[in-house]
């Protein structure tokens, strides 16, 4: 997409935070060093072709942007925020740099254009099951039974029960 | 409150953030400036550097 989106003049960096689901792998952050280790590390899982960033050890500028772990932003040129969300949707960010783009090229070309605002609530499928065995093959079990039993905690028994069940038939501890 | 950096994930972890994510900041107001450093050469980077001349776009995230 960064590339879909180079000529238009728009920018794509990554800015790591913290370790949400600490475990075996990727234990939780204690210097700078690590934190710079990891956020290359994740770089390189991902091949990604972005700036890989990091703020300071106690996330001055991610709790500045509501400390989600993993929301997305758009930033107009000049510096005003245009998109923020909860949740990352390539999907959303294109729709939105579409129309950023498309403004721009109209304002060179002398169309006035004024703001307007908009909020919206979209859905996502959360497969939980699939999250745990992500959680499993690259952080570690102890991130797995933490998880399973938080969400039984905060959202219930009902809620956490497909992962639970799936975590009986694979917890190496079992 | 828990630790920015804890050890272990939060049994109690409540939605408090997803919460108060709609208020911490709004479209249209100043985007939050800061100094990073980028994990792979090592430079400073001043994030409004990035967005002076166009549209920058940040994704947040970790490994776990």
């Amino acid at each position: 997409m960064a590339e879909a989106y180079a000529a238009d003049g728009v920018k794509f960096v990554f800015v790591y935070t913290r370790e949400a689901h600490p475990g075996e792998k990727y234990p939780h952050l204690t210097s700078m060093t690590q934190k710079l280790r990891h956020a290359a590390d994740m770089a390189e899982r991902l091949e990604l072709r972005r700036p890989m960033l990091v703020d300071d050890l106690d996330g001055t500028l991610h709790h500045a942007y509501g400390r989600l772990p993993n929301m997305s932003y758009i930033i107009g040129g000049g510096g005003k925020v245009v998109y923020r969300a909860s949740w990352t949707d390539p999907a959303n960010i294109g729709h939105v740099l579409d129309q950023l783009v498309a403004t721009r090229r109209g304002q060179r070309e002398g169309v006035e254009h004024r703001a307007y605002y908009a909020e919206w609530q979209p859905m996502i499928p959360a497969d939980r099951v699939e999250f745990c065995r992500l959680l499993l093959r690259d952080v570690g079990p102890r991130a797995v039974r933490e998880f399973i039993d938080a969400m039984e905690h905060s959202v219930g028994e009902g809620v956490a029960r497909s992962m639970r069940d799936w975590w009986s038939e694979v917890d190496p501890e079992r | 409150m828990t630790d920015y950096n804890y050890a272990s994930f939060p049994i109690d972890m409540d939605g408090a953030d997803f919460e108060a994510f709609p208020r911490v900041l709004k479209a249209g107001d100043r985007a939050p400036d800061g100094e990073l450093v980028d994990a792979t050469t090592g430079d400073a980077i001043k994030l409004s550097s990035l967005w002076r001349s166009g549209p920058l776009v940040i994704e947040f995230g970790s490994i776990t």
